[in-house]
């Protein structure tokens, strides 16, 4: 059920190409358009979809390894490869990085070694673009809200004037009443 | 409801249906004044505003191609609405009026190197009759004895922070919107999602006020889902219709016996430069050669501290919460004008992916799970007009209506620089003053909902683009009515600003077609 839920979501999400330009810019990706524009031939690719699970995790450990959500990450970043040739440049090329290392590949070393050559990838696109999408997804997860203590919606609940807006209870008394 | 002609030539045209061109219609249809509105976005049924910020985000937003350069976000350079009421759905409402000494920018500041700083063409004396106006019409606390908000938890904690730093000017802010039923809207239920449309209106958007009462009016069409390509004018160069691409995809032309142009900075730059001719060949109202300069915005930072207790940030009233004591003149800081502290809630997923984009892994996992216990609030202020901040069309890229892609270059300048990290090290003060374990302030990443300048009013034709009642001086029945009319900016929210302008505006409109002159 929930499932198909989120497979609806998520399918919608990709048709807003939207939240993606403003991922990548925010990221500061100099320029998606012109990426797009110019004759990159590299056809798209599915990138490792696994690799991308798991990096989703390490992005942002909040939820279970195994959860859905992560997978979600990871299959949302390959259909927007395959329609864009300049993410699937831009995940390919993150994913070589990531494999780089002379140790070989990044999924099977020890979570230490992972951690240290993601850090040396913070900063790049390719970071920006995964925690961008990442935080969307995972943070969308409403029961990880109810951990987190974001209540959404509120209207079918008469908002919070009577629920707690203003029910602070720990603030230092102003003077006038101290 | 009432329709008009195409081939009619007795209406005004409005482009736009938000604070500016919403407020405009409704003034002059009003006032028996035949007004076509054509409005780019949808109309939204009450049942799409829902609670859903990623949904309503798909829903209010601009979202057709522009393109940014310069420290402007290249994707997505500017934050704009495209739905029937404009922006007015997604902001949060805040009404404070800009100070005596903003409208007087340069003979306060002085001239400063790089920028096209002015005084504005009317002052604060002149505008407070409409200050009033509009906050009457828009029902903002504190103004003509409607009672404040009641602070949320989120307010308390700026407050008792703001406090502790020895700040005074600390209130649930102006806002438009109702702490007790009026006008037929309801009470706040401080629900914590108006920036993505207030479900139960009583936040005010031209949506369900100005427009709606414009069509109880004999005088107002809106044409939602209609996009101004072209604007079209006589040989003699007055201004005659608009070419629009209708809801049905056809382009047709509407005739005009004048046009208003309020389709915020970007948009109604990319119209008056998009309707050259041969005899007006860089553009219409463009003499001056200021059409699309002096871009300025608001820099936002959004503060978040993790406070010792429990806060809920998301409980309430986005901005109903202000600290007015950094918004003065004093260049002893370190830059000239001033800026503002305002609450502001951030879901989740705001939190993780911009106010924390440098952090991952166990630390961010680890921030995020100290969720209720963030405060929040956005700090902006004064922007300097700087000529080279600029709206341009792109020479080749054009979008899905076939009109040249926007390009909008933005560049802070050394005083908006230094103000920023002034303002950011006070903002970070005011949690740490109640004992936050942490406090992170992003970087300015928000693209600017504040837009303004482009179009600005001045006496000068030779240097402004518009004369104080926001009528160009090129062609006299052709104006601008939003906040591309801003000389300078203040450090305040603009609607409130705008929809004033808009209505002295509609006064003198008013005033020339009873004299025969338009």
């Amino acid at each position: 059920m929930s499932n198909k839920i989120s497979r609806r979501h998520f399918s919608r999400s990709l048709t807003r190409a939207t939240l993606g330009y403003g991922a990548v810019s925010a990221l500061g990706l100099s320029s998606l358009y012109s990426l797009a524009d110019s004759a990159l031939s590299a056809a798209p690719k599915n990138p490792e979809t696994e690799t991308l699970v798991q990096y989703a995790y390490f992005m942002l450990p909040v939820l279970e390894p195994t959860h859905a959500r992560y997978r979600a990450v990871a299959d949302k970043i390959s259909a927007q490869a395959a329609q864009v040739p300049a993410i699937a440049s831009l995940v390919v090329g993150g994913i070589t990085a990531l494999n780089a290392s002379n140790k070989g590949s990044w999924l099977k070393l020890p979570a230490r070694e992972r951690a240290e050559i993601v850090r040396g990838l913070a900063g790049t696109p390719f970071f920006g673009f995964l925690h961008w999408t990442t935080s969307e997804i995972v943070m969308r997860d409403p029961q990880l809200w109810e951990t987190l203590g974001y209540q959404g919606s509120a209207i079918e609940h008469g908002g919070y004037l009577h629920r707690g807006f203003d029910d602070i209870d720990w603030l230092p008394k102003p003077p006038s009443e101290s | 409801m009432k329709t008009f002609q195409h081939s009619d030539d007795s209406v005004v045209v409005i482009i736009g249906s938000g604070a500016g061109g919403g407020t405009l219609a409704n003034e002059l249809s009003r006032r028996g004044i035949n007004v076509v509105c054509l409005e780019a976005g949808k109309r939204l049924a009450p049942a799409e505003v829902v609670n859903d910020e990623a949904v309503m985000f798909d829903r209010l937003t601009w979202l057709d191609k522009r393109i940014g350069s310069g420290n402007a976000v290249a994707q997505f350079p500017v934050w704009t609405c495209k739905t029937v009421g404009g922006t007015t759905m997604h902001w949060t409402a805040s009404c404070p009026r800009m100070q005596e000494h903003e409208f007087r920018a340069l003979s306060t500041y002085g001239e400063i190197e790089n920028t096209n700083l002015v005084d504005w063409p009317i002052d604060l004396k002149e505008l407070a009759p409409y200050y009033d106006r509009a906050e009457d019409k828009m029902g903002v606390t504190g103004t003509h004895g409607i009672e404040r908000l009641p602070g949320n938890n989120n307010y308390k904690v700026l407050e008792s922070g703001a406090r502790a730093l020895g700040y005074q000017a600390i209130d649930t802010n102006n806002v438009a919107i109702n702490s007790a039923t009026r006008d037929g809207r309801p009470p706040c239920l401080q629900l914590g999602f108006c920036t993505s449309g207030c479900v139960v209106h009583a936040k005010w958007s031209t949506l369900y006020t100005e427009i709606s009462t414009a069509e109880s009016t004999e005088h107002f069409e809106l044409r939602a889902e209609s996009m101004a390509q072209k604007i079209t004018h006589t040989p003699q160069g007055r201004v005659d219709g608009v070419v629009y691409r209708d809801s049905a995809g056809q382009l047709v032309t509407q005739k005009a016996r004048m046009v208003c142009v309020a389709g915020n900075a970007v948009e109604t730059t990319r119209l008056l430069l998009n309707s050259a001719s041969e005899r007006f060949p860089v553009g219409l109202a463009n003499s001056s050669g200021q059409v699309g300069r002096n871009y300025m915005r608001h820099f936002a930072i959004p503060v978040i501290g993790i406070m010792p207790g429990p806060v809920n940030m998301h409980r309430g009233t986005h901005q109903a919460g202000i600290v007015k004591d950094e918004r003065h003149h004093d260049p002893r800081r370190g830059f000239k004008g001033g800026f503002l502290f305002l609450t502001v809630p951030f879901a989740p997923e705001i939190v993780a992916k911009i106010v924390l984009q440098d952090l991952w892994g166990e630390r961010l996992a680890g921030i995020m799970k100290q969720y209720s216990n963030m405060a929040a609030m956005l700090v902006h202020g004064e922007d300097m007009p700087q000529e080279s901040n600029r709206i341009s069309l792109h020479p080749t890229q054009l979008d899905q209506n076939g009109l040249p892609v926007p390009v909008v270059h933005y560049e802070d300048h050394p005083n908006t620089a230094a103000m920023k990290a002034f303002a950011a090290e006070r903002g970070r003060a005011i949690y740490q003053a109640l004992g936050a374990k942490e406090v992170f302030a992003a970087p300015d990443v928000f693209p600017a909902t504040h837009n303004m300048g482009v179009a600005r009013m001045g006496n000068d034709p030779a240097k402004s683009v518009c004369n104080s009642w926001g009528q160009t001086h090129d062609i006299d029945n052709l104006f601008v009515s939003d906040g591309s009319l801003f000389p300078t900016v203040g450090c305040e929210n603009p609607t409130l600003t705008i929809v004033a302008l808009v209505l002295r505006q509609a006064d003198y409109i008013e005033r020339q077609i009873n004299k025969g002159l338009l």
